[in-house]
């Protein structure tokens, strides 16, 4: 069996062996580097799809964490505006209530002053013709004369100022 | 159930075709070696030529390095294909792991040497990086590695130095021949050794390395061979002629030319070839 | 006679190729000053041992490409040139031989 010199060289040779430079170059664009990097970028999309979304849910929670917030704020708000718009009216209600009570018991009591003042004027008057027939009554019983009915009204007159002076 | 039997049943297949050319190449070189006698003395010679075929130029001798090389390429096939295979988008099984990390490592490698314009070269790079190893490791199997016979290694090295050109033209053609006309005229003769330098120094570079190693590694194998039959010799019938002192020593020597050696002149080969073109380049382009 | 000159062709290509050898001096020198600006380096920035130690094996590998020139030119000498030039030499012989 022949063998080459331990170094020559042989255009062939050189060339078949730049052609299978190239042949291996193919071999691993096309059934390394391509397969392995469609999975890859596969799954880099994937992922980055999955971040994306997950970053995409995390923002419209906290936003609607922000607005349950806010909606919470203004609802607590809306009931201190409540309570207090309830209170100031029941206050004002209150002091409208107290001020009308009040009102009528002066009403009242300025009708009640009013009629005692009427009743009493009446009750004078009556007690004044009651008493002056009684005293026609009883001086023509005592006296037992015809007097003078002139005499009479002015004595009479008289009388009752006497009596219907509340001093 | 029934995918899954398919799947083992390629899986096999895709094992056998890494093994087997690496079988045949080793049944090959059994078959064609002829059985050396001592008295012989130590033969340092090229790869063995299997038959010739008559060309044009120069007659084509197809050689055990050309067989072996042919065989390393199968095993790159079956090693891609057999790494790929049944891929998924979520990994389950470590040999995706270890096609991604590759291809992974070698976009790294191409990205943080050339740049983000040249990631087309990452095949390119993995090529050369596998073929260049692989053929050196071969010759862990007992076969004649590829890479040291010049003629691979040259071949290499002159498509590498096409493309370096190819990469200087891009900047324009007076561009190119006004570089070896700088700085001065004078330097012109020196610009074009130097041009012409790249690839044979690549190659010798490369191919020294491996060379070197298997001739280191014959001498010592035959100075041991020849010292086992001087000092075991008397040993009764075909014990005597077992070399027992070659175990040991060139494993240890193996250790270095062979597997340091070859992973690192793979590495450097590639590094060169990544560095030449992304220099060689045009900056606009 | 053609011993004579066969001895001679041995011894000369023998002697030619201790001389290519010289040329591992070169590269000799070189990787030990690289390698002890490594470990310069290292002993500075302990931190970047892995850079420094990947830097250094890619320099050392470029620079024994010198000395394996050296090496190449020392192998062919040994093994390829002899046999060539002896055959060169028993043509001429042949040749010369015939003439007469």
């Amino acid at each position: 069996m022949q063998s080459l010199d331990i170094i020559s060289v042989n255009f062939w040779q050189i060339i078949i062996s730049l052609v299978n430079l190239l042949i291996i170059y193919r071999i691993m664009k096309k059934f390394l580097f391509k397969p392995v990097q469609k999975v890859m970028d596969t799954r880099q999309s994937q992922v980055d799809r999955i971040f994306s979304e997950a970053d995409d849910s995390r923002d419209s929670a906290n936003q609607m964490k922000r607005e349950y917030e806010q909606k919470l704020a203004g609802a607590r708000q809306e009931a201190d505006t409540m309570i207090k718009t309830a209170a100031q009216t029941a206050q004002l209600r209150g002091d409208q209530i107290v001020a009308e009570a009040k009102e009528q018991a002066a009403h009242a009591r300025q009708k009640a002053e009013r009629e005692i003042a009427q009743q009493k004027q009446q009750m004078l008057q009556d007690v004044r013709s009651e008493i002056s027939e009684l005293a026609v009554d009883i001086a023509s019983k005592v006296v037992e004369r015809e007097i003078n009915q002139k005499d009479y009204d002015g004595f009479v007159d008289e009388f009752i100022q006497n009596v219907g002076d509340p001093s | 159930m029934q995918s899954k039997r398919r799947a083992r049943a390629v899986d096999i297949l895709l094992i056998l075709l890494i093994v087997l050319p690496l079988a045949g190449a080793m049944t090959l070189k059994v078959l064609t070696t002829p059985d050396a006698p001592l008295s012989e003395g130590v033969q340092i010679s090229g790869a063995q030529i299997y038959f010739t075929i008559p060309m044009p130029i120069q007659d084509l001798p197809i050689t055990a390095a050309q067989v072996n090389s042919w065989a390393v390429i199968l095993s790159i096939l079956g090693v891609c294909l057999y790494l790929t295979h049944g891929i998924k988008v979520i990994p389950d099984s470590k040999r995706q792991l270890a096609a991604e990390w590759i291809v992974d490592t070698v976009n790294r490698l191409v990205r943080s040497n050339m740049g983000e314009k040249f990631i087309g070269f990452a095949p390119f790079v993995a090529g050369i990086l596998a073929l260049s190893a692989l053929s050196s490791l071969s010759s862990l199997l007992g076969l004649f590695a590829p890479t040291s016979d010049v003629n691979i290694i040259l071949g290499w090295a002159i498509l590498v130095f096409i493309l370096i050109t190819h990469y200087k033209l891009k900047g324009g053609l007076w561009a190119y021949i006004k570089g070896f006309f700088s700085p001065i005229p004078v330097f012109a003769p020196l610009n074009i050794i130097g041009e012409i330098a790249t690839p044979i120094s690549m190659s010798f570079r490369h191919y020294g390395n491996v060379m070197s190693g298997m001739v280191i590694s014959t001498l010592i194998a035959f100075a041991l061979r020849s010292l086992s039959q001087t000092v075991l010799g008397w040993l009764p019938g075909t014990l005597g002629k077992i070399p027992f002192l070659q175990v040991g020593l060139p494993a240890v020597l193996s250790l270095y030319f062979d597997i340091f050696s070859g992973c690192m002149q793979a590495f450097i080969f590639a590094m060169l070839t990544m560095m030449f073109i992304a220099t060689a380049a045009p900056e606009d382009a | 006679m053609i011993e004579l000159a066969i001895g001679i062709i041995l011894g000369c290509c023998a002697i030619g190729a201790g001389i290519a050898l010289i040329a591992g001096i070169g590269p000799g020198i070189g990787e030990g000053q690289a390698v002890a600006k490594a470990c310069e380096a290292v002993g500075r920035q302990p931190e970047s041992k892995s850079q420094v130690t990947s830097t250094l094996i890619l320099g050392c590998a470029l620079a024994e490409t010198t000395g394996l020139y050296g090496l190449i030119i020392g192998i062919l000498l040994i093994f390829v040139a002899p046999g060539s030039f002896v055959g060169i030499l028993k043509e001429a012989m042949t040749s010369w031989g015939a003439g007469l």
